[in-house]
């Protein structure tokens, strides 16, 4: 059984990242990662099926869980969320592929979609989707890919993802448009030179 | 990333500021001769109308969905058994429905002939060999357990692969539906419904059957911790009341067991110890609603997932009881997150305790709900204790609210019951016993907290022994304590500077420091010399001196300055030291630390602090410098470490004391403790922390606390030969006067209450303010009567405010870790609710503008170095949330809205000058020029009342001509002077009110022995 991290470890780390310490980032991933799977596999079970579960609400949990909310700026705040939006990617890109796999009989070949996202066939399916076009965009402009993971994975406002990437939140909007329009072109599957 | 995309990029953003035939053309002339470039430039911009809000559905639903369906698949699910099914000897009858731990049937055993409870265990464990053979292991250990008020496990049984647990089975209903029963029935409060068999509202449980079942789950749980077994999901659904009204806990230690199970279908390999310590929230077959119903009950520990113990049980316990007595829970929410933050951060809503409940099961409560495992009720048989007492003793009859000739309460007057005397409770006192209940109190006062001294005797550590009180002047004293072995110094209200012998007596000026608001900061281990600093316009800082003990004049060092702050009386500046040899001074100035030569020469940054420093000593070896930082955007203060050559800088005690509030650490002679002062729930107290000495000594790095309440004891000094503790003994209490006139004195005002922050609704009917020392936000009628806590703590609140139509109150508000914020509350009671929701920069002093639509305030001045131009006026629309600056305001702060609605005052970021601003020609004018301090305007917006920064006199400045006149000067009464304590107002006819001192604070010596 893996120890619990404590809000104090979590924190200095936190701060360490934001301080420049690659190795901190590393450490903490994988916390996050295990706290957040475990508050989202347990609220995604268990809470009544009409309520919203809000990213938002998640990523708080994890939150006030792992970090000692006194101990931090609000600066490490935005990158923890970064953190977190990265780990709950990563969480639900993992369960849709197994549920994929499930479904396709253990097959891990990517799904392409033709009909595009709207008219996807399942969740599961547009979420990988989504994530291999991240995956693309990534290779084209990281900074763009990484502010969409930031709003729609981890709900960070414009102002969070913009602290968290150590830019304008002007640069964040722009980005978060460019990188929607690209997203939505490749998700329907249609480029301009096809 | 490559040319083309950036270039692409850039065409993008251009081409959307552009519409129609202009967005064409541009795209025609930009991309002129690269179709590629506009075709792609041109699809993505078609996908930028489409894409709209594709990206909006949150993932985490669109996942909850397929999470839901593997949560119905088989593999996890129980089987429902038919009606007649045996197990073992077992004939199922009926379904008892599912509960938190599982299906539960009712089942006869036909080899005794009586009806059970089977509780059927998840199949896909059953299956498990190894968590299996745990589970009965410690199956074995609940089915020891023989008390009447556990219902006992009988047994585990098997048949046809399904595994259950036998139980007795209890007839009756359960706690949490007989709270329910009071449902539609507002929550019983105020009046006398407890003991009042005329009451017209029945309560949901008379008090004597509360007590009788509070009694039974103590019992049942004092039996269960005796031999181990810790309950840990204790709630009203798990407490069975018989119609014999015998009390049966359920599911005892059951939480644990299950959980250890991995009893989770998604715990993988990646399980951790908060699933072993949440217990329903790991569950598998929950009804909706039973994680909220759990959470509510789980203490901070099991919240953050910490390792529990048999204290999670007593903090369940005071949820119940809590419950019991109001009718709601004890921490609510509408998510899980909400619940657990509240959990974590929020107190109980202690107002809808009952007045009539008696004062030891409030105390009781209180003692249960305390968030830090540590100082929580350490045994449930205390409790169990307590309320014996309480059903048995004539403490059963009394209430909170001390009656005729009770103003002694039973209990210590620790903070628990601070505050909760009503408005006038002092004057009721029968003139005889007020005239003997100072020193009656008195007397008490220093008979329980040597009582409490003495108690506190953790065996092998640091602890108290004796106590003297080395003063009994009974005038305000505050930090810091200096001692030269044979006196100890230390600074008595406004600004002197005065000393006693180390044995008590007579207290004697220092008459060798004659700086004007000087302070003392350190004296040199020669004991010759002191360092001393001076209060000065700049707030922050002060000018850094060096002064001898008994004859000649003080020496300015250099240029140096040193950090000051006057802000609370937790703190002692001494941002100054001198090393043991005597050959440096090392010193604070804002977030750096420096060394200097005694002389101020040769003054060097030694290193850059995470925050503004203070309380700078050194070790006695000369090696390492102990410091209090003051983290200003969180507003904490935590101890840290560094080397004299500035590295090695390191937090003492980090994470030990949740909103980090330490201070003033003081190296023993020996150097094998540092002795400290921390604040927790708004008491100081001392604690001793164990050194590292040498290379093989393993310091066990955890305090000990050496002082408890009532008193906070702050600023230790240790003897020179490391045997006594000297502190600075404080117990906070004010007195709300105004200044009449007529008599040209100050009188009690509003019964004289312990209160401040006073204001009044515009008709002069009601009063919002704080509580003085707790702080509690409250608002009343000015008689007294109605009077309503409108925050609770964490959050605290500051300056309130009266809207202009009375239904509003807009004030300061800070939570632990955040900045400073505006609130406003309903005058009937609520959430308060930010001004500026997502807003970070800090909010202070919001003042309403004359029709209530707009609310101005100002930046913190004296917190967070931001630049001057940030600290700007704002105006904040309250219908839009649209917030405009108000034009030259840099630097000012503390606006005050003219009650005409035409001008703002505002005070300059030093507080030396008064300006004013007029809408109609917007602009500033300078209105006076001196010490201000907390400007108010009078009625008829005629005048500006002011106090002036030494708070010796009241001022007031006419308008229409800059007169200045004073008009009542303090001389003769000893205001509270720390801090935002140190506030004065405005009664509705204008005249000044101030909170004068009537503290209890003297200088105590500490008997101590450490190992």
């Amino acid at each position: 059984m893996q120890r619990v991290p404590s809000a104090q470890e979590v924190t200095l780390l936190l701060r360490a990242w934001g301080d420049g310490s690659k190795e901190a980032l590393d450490r903490l991933a994988p916390l996050v990662y295990r706290e957040l799977h475990q508050i989202a596999g347990r609220l995604m079970a268990r809470e009544r099926p009409n309520h919203t579960l809000q990213t938002t609400a998640l990523v708080n949990e994890a939150y006030v869980r792992l970090v000692d909310a006194r101990q931090v700026s609000w600066q490490d705040r935005a990158h923890f969320f970064a953190i977190c939006a990265r780990a709950m990617r990563q969480i639900l890109v993992d369960h849709a592929r197994s549920r994929g796999s499930v479904k396709r009989g253990g097959g891990e070949t990517a799904i392409e979609l033709e009909e595009g996202l709207a008219a996807a066939a399942s969740p599961e399916a547009s979420l990988l989707a989504l994530d291999e076009a991240l995956q693309r965009l990534e290779a084209l402009d990281p900074r763009k890919s990484q502010v969409v993971e930031m709003r729609y994975f981890g709900g960070l406002s414009v102002e969070e993802t913009a602290e968290a990437l150590k830019v304008s939140a002007e640069t964040v909007r722009r980005d978060w448009k460019l990188a929607q329009a690209w997203l939505h072109r490749e998700l329907s599957g249609k480029k301009p030179d096809e | 990333m490559n040319e083309r995309w950036q270039e692409i990029e850039r065409i993008y953003h251009q081409a959307l500021e552009l519409d129609g035939s202009a967005r064409a053309e541009f795209l025609a002339k930009t991309c002129d001769g690269d179709p590629g470039l506009r075709a792609e430039v041109e699809s993505l911009l078609a996908h930028e109308d489409q894409a709209g809000s594709f990206l909006e559905t949150p993932p985490v639903e669109m996942a909850a969905k397929a999470f839901g369906k593997a949560e119905r698949s088989p593999a996890a699910s129980t089987a429902a058994l038919e009606l007649g099914t045996m197990i073992a000897h077992y004939r199922v009858t009926a379904s008892l429905g599912a509960g938190g731990m599982g299906e539960v049937y009712r089942a006869r055993d036909t080899k005794l002939q009586r009806d059970v409870a089977l509780k059927i265990l998840p199949q896909a464990l059953a299956h498990d060999a190894e968590p299996m053979a745990r589970f009965e292991r410690e199956a074995q250990v609940l089915a020891s357990l023989n008390h009447p008020n556990i219902a006992a496990i009988y047994g585990l049984e098997e048949s046809n692969g399904i595994r259950a647990l036998a139980m007795e089975l209890v007839e009756g209903a359960t706690l949490g539906e007989r709270i329910a029963l009071a449902e539609g029935h507002p929550p019983p409060a105020r009046s006398g419904e407890f003991t009042s068999p005329h009451g017209g509202v029945k309560p949901p449980l008379q008090l004597g059957e509360l007590l009788s079942i509070a009694r039974q789950i103590a019992e049942a749980l004092e039996y269960a911790h005796e031999r181990g077994v810790i309950h840990r999901d204790l709630k009203p659904a798990n407490v069975k009341i018989t119609p014999e009204g015998t009390v049966k806990v359920l599911d005892f230690g059951l939480a644990k067991v299950l959980s250890g199970m991995g009893v989770s279908p998604l715990r993988g390999q990646d399980a951790h110890a908060t699933d072993q310590n949440s217990p329903t929230l790991s569950m598998t077959g929950t009804e909706p609603g039973m994680i909220l119903g759990t959470a509510a009950y789980m203490s901070p520990e099991q919240a953050r997932g910490q390792r529990v113990d048999r204290r999670c049980d007593i903090w369940a316990f005071g949820c119940v009881l809590y419950e019991m007595l109001s009718a709601r829970k004890a921490f609510d929410g509408e998510t899980i997150s909400d619940v657990l933050a509240a959990v974590i951060t929020k107190e109980p809503d202690w107002n809808a305790l009952p007045t009539t409940a008696p004062l030891s099961i409030q105390k009781l409560i209180r003692r249960c709900l305390v968030k830090d495992a540590k100082q929580r009720l350490r045994d449930i048989g205390e409790a169990r204790i307590t309320i014996e007492e309480t059903l048995t003793g004539d403490a059963g009859e009394r209430s909170a609210l001390p009656r005729e000739g009770e103003a002694l309460p039973d209990l210590p007057a620790g903070p628990l019951s601070q505050g909760e005397g009503g408005p006038g409770e002092r004057d009721r006192v029968r003139a005889p016993l007020r005239r003997a209940l100072p020193w009656l109190a008195a007397a008490l006062l220093v008979l329980l907290v040597a009582r409490l001294f003495w108690m506190f005797r953790p065996s092998s550590s640091a602890q108290v022994t004796g106590m003297v009180q080395l003063t009994d002047d009974g005038r305000v004293k505050f930090p810091a304590l200096l001692s030269d072995g044979s006196r100890v110094y230390f600074g008595e209200a406004p600004w002197d500077k005065a000393q006693v012998s180390v044995n008590g007596g007579e207290v004697a000026p220092v008459t060798s420091v004659p700086l004007p608001q000087g302070l003392l900061l350190d004296i040199s281990p020669d004991g010759s010399q002191f360092l001393a600093t001076q209060a000065t316009k700049l707030a922050d800082r002060g000018p850094l001196w060096s002064a001898p003990v008994l004859a000649g004049s003080p020496r300015r060092l250099g240029g140096l300055m040193v950090n000051i702050t006057t802000q609370s009386l937790a703190w002692s500046t001494q941002a100054a030291a001198w090393s043991p040899d005597m050959q440096r001074i090392a010193f604070a100035r804002g977030n750096e630390l420096y060394t200097a030569r005694p002389d101020g020469t040769g003054a060097k940054k030694i290193m850059t602090l995470p925050g503004v420093g203070f309380a700078v000593h050194w070790s006695p070896g000369g090696m390492l410098l102990e410091l209090t930082v003051q983290d200003t955007k969180t507003n904490t203060d935590s101890l840290w470490q560094v080397r004299a050559d500035g590295t090695n800088l390191h937090p003492l005690l980090p994470g030990w004391n949740g909103a980090s509030e330490e201070c003033c650490g003081v190296w023993t002679p020996d150097g094998k403790y540092v002795v400290f002062q921390a604040t927790r729930d708004g008491l100081t107290s001392l604690w001793a922390l164990p050194q590292k000495t040498g290379l093989f000594s393993r310091a066990s790095r955890q305090p000990t606390q050496l002082t408890t309440g009532p008193m906070n004891t702050l600023s230790p000094v240790i003897s020179r030969d490391g045997k006594k503790i000297f502190t600075l003994g404080i117990q906070p209490r004010g007195k709300l006067v105004r200044y009449d006139a007529r008599s040209k004195s100050f009188v009690p005002y509003l019964g004289g209450e312990s209160i401040y922050c006073a204001d009044f609704s515009k008709d002069g009917q009601w009063v919002t303010f704080l509580s003085y020392p707790r702080g509690d936000l409250m608002r009343s009628k000015i008689d007294g009567s109605q009077k309503l806590q409108l925050a609770y703590p964490p959050l605290q609140s500051y300056l309130p405010r009266w809207s202009p139509d009375g239904k509003q109150i807009a004030f300061s508000g800070l939570k632990t870790g955040e900045a400073w914020k505006v609130y406003i509350v309903a005058a009937d009671g609520g959430e308060p609710e930010r001004l500026l929701p997502q807003d970070t920069a800090e909010e202070i002093d919001p003042s309403w503008s004359t029709d209530g639509k707009r609310l101005v305030f100002s930046k913190n001045p004296f917190t967070e170095l931001a630049p001057e131009r940030e600290r700007e006026l704002e105006i904040v629309d309250l219908k839009t949330r649209q917030v405009t600056k108000v034009p030259g305001s840099e630097g000012l702060f503390s606006a005050r809205w003219s009650p005409d609605g035409r001008y703002l005052a505002a005070m300059t970021r030093d507080s030396t000058r008064l300006m004013l601003y007029d809408f109609s020609s917007r602009l500033w004018q300078d209105l006076v020029k001196m010490g201000i301090g907390y400007p108010n305007w009078s009625r008829d917006s005629k005048y500006l009342y002011f106090n002036d920064f030494k708070n010796t006199a009241f001022y007031r400045v006419r308008i229409s001509d800059r007169k200045l006149e004073q008009i009542a000067s303090f001389m003769g009464i000893t205001s509270v002077r720390e801090g935002f304590d140190a506030w004065t107002g405005l009664a509705p006819d204008d005249a000044p009110t101030v909170m004068i001192d009537t503290s209890i604070a003297e200088i105590y010596a500490l008997d101590w022995t450490a190992p």
